[in-house]
């Protein structure tokens, strides 16, 4: 028995075929008219909720017509069915019962609709009996995509609801999902269906997954690498046993799942997030009263139709928006690509996929990287539609050097031309500094860089490195010291006033003229670093 | 003369010894600044310290930065000439100090011109800190050199401690509030011990008979001023921050006793004031009469010269003031009717 389901279900026409004249075979049955077996219960066609504008069949009309003789009695435009399989003496054809189609002998039957049809299908189901108590077997499908009605009619994808009693009591289910020309693509068991009303339902999604849905719940994602082009859709029917069939089709109905209806869903922490490694530079501080971190924590669920699944995984990924400051990395003060094609750094998930678990909830954590900028957020699962978000990275809060006659400002470079932002403290105290020494020596001095407007790491090589280890967060600032006094220069007095003056306003004076072994002369660049650490 | 005399003496005299040998600590650190108190001077309820500081020949940097803390704040602060080579602060980071900063540096080897300074109080012993031209080096820009870890915190140094030589002289603190006269003696007696422990005052006898004079009852202050003016000579035992912190306490105990007035009114009626900032518990009474009181003198408020003190006394005569059993004053009753 699971050796014919097995065949039956491998999805090929000829396959198919056999698995229906070895039933035929082994049960003797004879072809007959059709007729309305006095034992059937025909059920009670049941409407489906929420079918708006799509075509449906509730195949209303007098008993015993045939299904090809039937034209659609439900929303939407008509259409026929074009019969594609069970042409043979053995195979019954499709017959319309008591606002329902199935069969009232043994034998099997495939039609599709005479038009382009969507990409998702609903059909109800009405189960009349116990599966198992009959040693039936039944094999119920919706066809999709299906543009080769000629060649057998077994074209498109096709999803069966295949259940399987043994007469004593046992019964068996599956959902499978087959392709011809290809092995099946998805095969798992489900639950038997009981006594009522079922619906089963397919959808191709634009990602070319098929979703399965069986009593409304999304059962089974399938990804094709190669998707069918779109079609007709149809109906397969399978039934091996003795009368009375225990399984009817109430509705056919066009629409009911929206293809890209399963989403990924990304939530983040909504806290301002700074770089990382601001640490030797002052540290971050708190914006607006708002706590500043590195770390922000990001929820994703996949949902279909509104329900969160569980156990998906969620693929995630970040990616640095690195366009030279053309985009909405502009106003980040990166006017450059990495130098040496060196990739900008776009921080760090804790996992790139995540499961979204029997809470249906996956969480990973995103620890910014040393740069500000924006870096984009993607999150993508199987058969869904992915989620893209964009999550800010910067220093906030920290105020522009105004122009001011006491210093001149220098170091801007097309790569970096807003290089004199500082914390409002800092900004303050330089002005002090510069005015005192303005007011001593009738000079202005010369300020280099200070930081970017959005801070973080302040790559003066633009390779998204090198060179300065500080001035990430606005609180440090290169003097110039050396060279011309026109220029900026400073003389030894100067130099000694201006240290001392840095450190009554709080600061501290680093000497940079010379090297890390104080001795040897930075001829490079000479000049004090000045730092501000302090809160006030 | 005494200056001349101690410049001498004090250029070769160790105030306190740096902490490292010059050329091995921290930058700023790496040289010795003999710190003398050249002289102090007291001008009413006003101080002024003035210092010379020598450069010794082993240092290893020059000398910039010389800062006294200053718990009194300085009113003013001396510039010596040229001016334009002397910075001057009387705050840093919020700590009220007496800073200079030498912009033409002293060398190793040389003296700095004299720096004073001056606040409201009496002089104590408290910390000052000197500091060599070198700063302390990042290499930030330097790719050659290893980087820190950039999370690692820069801690806000404070570069006054962290990179200076702390030493003691004599600097100016505030007049206690509630202080008096045997408040005060007390506390020139605690500095006389921490002169002496200091090395200040280098013969312990000396020590122990000037704490004997500001234990007695009475105290003896100008014997006190005596043994140390005494002491005070070139090769003696009583070095200049000492000399000049204690004489100027003791010279402040005394006036503000002497400070105090005593003035006839009217009828039986007189006046006390007491132009000191510290309060002065006096007595009184009224010659051959058998009557006697007691006063306290609060200190003057400020902004006011002095603080008045008025009594009646019951018998027509002369009245004498005394302090701690001490005569300080007398006045006669001048029979004056009352308006």
């Amino acid at each position: 028995m699971m050796n014919l389901a097995r065949l039956r279900r491998s999805g090929s026409p000829l396959a198919q075929l056999a698995a229906a004249l070895i039933t035929m075979s082994c049960s003797n049955e004879q072809p007959t008219e059709p007729t309305v077996a006095v034992a059937v219960e025909a059920p009670v066609a049941l409407s489906i909720v929420g079918c708006e504008g799509c075509r449906r069949d509730n195949f209303t009309a007098p008993g015993g017509t045939l299904l090809e003789n039937h034209v659609s009695d439900g929303e939407g435009a008509p259409f026929t069915w074009v019969k594609t399989f069970g042409v043979s003496a053995y195979l019954d054809p499709a017959v319309i019962q008591n606002n329902a189609v199935g069969k009232t002998s043994s034998g099997f039957w495939r039609y599709i609709t005479n038009a382009l049809a969507a990409d998702s299908i609903e059909i109800e189901v009405e189960v009349l009996g116990d599966i198992a108590s009959q040693s039936d077997q039944y094999d119920i499908g919706i066809v999709l995509r299906n543009t080769d009605p000629g060649n057998g009619g077994f074209g498109g994808y096709t999803v069966f609801w295949s259940a399987y009693g043994d007469g004593r009591g046992a019964a068996d289910a599956f959902i499978t999902v087959d392709k011809p020309g290809a092995n099946i693509l998805y095969e798992e068991n489900v639950p038997v269906p009981t006594p009522g009303t079922h619906t089963l339902g397919a959808a191709v999604l634009e990602s070319g997954a098929i979703n399965v849905y069986v009593d409304g719940v999304l059962t089974a994602t399938v990804v094709d690498p190669a998707p069918l082009a779109p079609g007709n859709a149809g109906l397969n029917f399978g039934w091996t046993g003795s009368p009375p069939g225990l399984v009817w089709i109430t509705t056919f109905a066009e629409g009911l799942h929206q293809v890209d209806s399963m989403t990924v869903t990304l939530q983040k922490d909504d806290a301002q997030l700074s770089p990382t490694e601001l640490g030797s530079s002052g540290g971050s501080r708190d914006f607006n009263g708002q706590p500043v971190q590195t770390q922000i924590q990001l929820q994703v669920s996949v949902d279909s139709n509104g329900i969160s699944l569980p156990d998906r995984d969620v693929l995630v990924s970040v990616v640095a928006v690195d366009s030279a400051g053309e985009g909405i990395d502009g106003p980040y003060g990166h006017i450059h690509r990495g130098a040496g094609g060196a990739q900008k750094p776009a921080g760090i998930l804790s996992k790139s996929i995540v499961n979204t678990g029997p809470s249906k909830v996956g969480t990973v954590t995103y620890t910014a990287g040393p740069v500000s900028g924006p870096v984009i957020l993607r999150a993508e699962s199987q058969g869904a539609k992915a989620k893209v978000d964009t999550i800010q990275v910067g220093v906030l809060g920290l105020s522009p050097l105004a122009g001011r006659s006491s210093y001149v400002l220098v170091g801007k470079t097309t790569s970096h031309p807003n290089n004199h932002w500082g914390v409002p403290v800092m900004v303050t105290k330089l002005n002090s500094l510069a005015d005192n020494f303005h007011a001593a020596f009738n000079r202005p001095l010369y300020y280099n860089d200070i930081s970017l407007q959005l801070g973080g790491r302040f790559d003066v090589d633009q390779n998204w490195a090198c060179c300065h280890d500080e001035h990430r967060a606005g609180r440090d600032l290169d003097l110039r010291t050396d060279g011309d006094t026109l220029q900026g220069g400073l003389t030894s007095d100067q130099r000694i006033f201006v240290w001392d003056e840095w450190e009554l306003l709080g600061g501290e004076v680093h000497n940079e003229r010379v090297k890390k072994d104080k001795v040897t002369p930075n001829l490079k660049n000479p000049h004090y670093h000045l730092r501000y650490r302090r809160s006030q | 003369m005494r200056f001349l005399a101690s410049s001498i003496a004090v250029l070769a005299m160790t105030a306190i010894m740096p902490p490292v040998a010059p050329g091995q600590g921290a930058p700023g650190t790496n040289l010795s600044v003999d710190v003398n108190v050249s002289s102090v001077t007291l001008s009413g309820d006003t101080v002024t310290v003035e210092y010379v500081l020598f450069n010794r020949g082993s240092s290893a940097e020059e000398l910039v930065f010389f800062t006294v803390n200053a718990p009194a704040p300085p009113i003013s602060l001396s510039l010596p000439q040229p001016s334009q080579a002397w910075k001057a602060s009387t705050l840093y980071r919020e700590r009220s100090v007496a800073r200079w900063a030498a912009l033409k540096t002293i060398p190793p080897g040389a003296a700095s011109p004299r720096i004073s300074f001056r606040a409201v109080g009496v002089p104590a012993i408290v910390t000052a800190w000197y500091r060599g031209n070198r700063l302390p080096t990042l290499g930030e820009d330097d790719p050659e050199v290893q980087h820190p870890d950039p999370e690692t915190p820069t801690p806000d140094v404070d570069p006054l401690t962290a990179y200076s030589v702390p030493t003691q002289t004599v600097g100016i603190e505030p007049v206690a509030p509630g202080a008096t006269p045997a408040s005060l003696t007390s506390r020139l007696e605690t500095l006389t011990g921490e002169s002496c422990s200091l090395g200040w005052i280098s013969q312990p006898s000396l020590c122990t008979t000037l704490r004997g004079h500001l234990t007695a009852q009475p105290v003896r202050l100008a014997s006190f001023k005596s043994d140390l003016d005494a002491g005070h000579t070139t090769s003696g035992p009583v070095n200049d921050n000492a000399y000049w912190l204690l004489k100027t306490n003791a010279d402040y105990i005394q006036s503000v006793v002497s400070g105090i007035r005593l003035t006839y009114i009217c009828g039986n009626k007189f006046r006390v004031r007491n132009p000191s900032g510290v309060t002065v518990p006096v007595s009184w009474d009224v010659y051959q009469k058998n009557e006697t009181g007691s006063l306290t003198l609060p200190p003057r408020a400020t902004g006011q010269l002095y603080s008045e003190t008025f009594f009646t006394t019951v018998n027509k005569g002369t009245v004498r003031l005394f302090h701690e059993g001490q005569l300080i004053q007398t006045k006669a009753n001048g029979g004056a009717v009352c308006p």
